[in-house]
């Protein structure tokens, strides 16, 4: 069936996250690649989901996060995933993209 | 990224409340010849999913028998489990499909809804 998108529960799926840095600035389509930014794509670490990094796209109004130190325990607001397919010669994989309104710093209290 | 450990779905955001249709269809067994039996390994159902506002289907194994719910009865999935296969075809291009599969179909108890309504009010 085709779903838009899926919400998977952060604790199970991902576990403790940990913030990477900013990898990428995904920009509006323009003659010469300096349309205004459109998002923005994180690295971030999975104790659970070890074997790849996760990628978390904000949009552009969540800012570049310069306040988030690397390593430094994350919560994400809203995550949804989607699936994207590829295709590497006569075969075709599926690789999974994570959307979220935002990244913010863990309120260890709680 | 690849999500190698799958992903743990949360089903009441992602389908929203969930109403019994139909049976969809019926996979048989095939024997070591390749030759289909009449033993059921799964049964598909169609679920009215509220969140997306479509049809969406769900694989029952047949241990957990038939399922005759009443038409709109609400139902929820016990451990569903969501993954995906990608297809690519020449001139199509390609095309990303998700499977659900769960363990049984079980009523959502009455109970649980009626309370809801109450504690809003609170």
């Amino acid at each position: 069936m085709e779903l838009d998108y899926i919400i998977p529960k952060v604790r199970e799926t991902f576990g403790r996250l940990e913030f990477g840095k900013m990898i990428e600035e995904i920009r509006e389509p323009s003659r010469n690649n300096n349309g205004r930014v459109a998002s923005r794509r994180f690295s971030v670490f999975s104790d659970i989901q070890k074997a790849d990094n996760i990628e978390i796209i904000l949009p552009a109004a969540a800012g570049v996060k310069a306040s988030i130190k690397q390593d430094s325990p994350i919560d994400l607001v809203n995550p949804r995933v989607i699936a994207v397919g590829y295709r590497v010669e006569n075969q075709s994989f599926v690789k999974y993209e994570c959307y979220a309104d935002d990244i913010v710093k863990k309120d260890l209290a709680k | 990224m690849r999500l190698a450990k799958g992903i743990a779905l949360d089903s009441i955001k992602t389908f929203g409340a969930l109403k019994f249709s139909a049976m969809r269809r019926e996979r048989f067994i095939n024997d070591d010849e390749g030759n289909q039996t009449t033993e059921i390994s799964e049964r598909t159902f169609d679920l009215k999913s509220f969140e997306k506002g479509k049809m969406i289907q769900v694989s029952i194994p047949a241990t957990a028998g038939e399922k005759k719910f009443d038409y709109n009865q609400l139902v929820e999935m016990v451990n569903p489990v969501i993954d995906t296969v990608a297809s690519y075809e020449f001139g199509a291009g390609m095309s990303v499909a998700w499977y659900l599969k769960a363990d049984d179909l079980i009523p959502v108890n009455h109970n649980k809804i009626q309370e809801k309504p109450t504690n809003e009010k609170k």
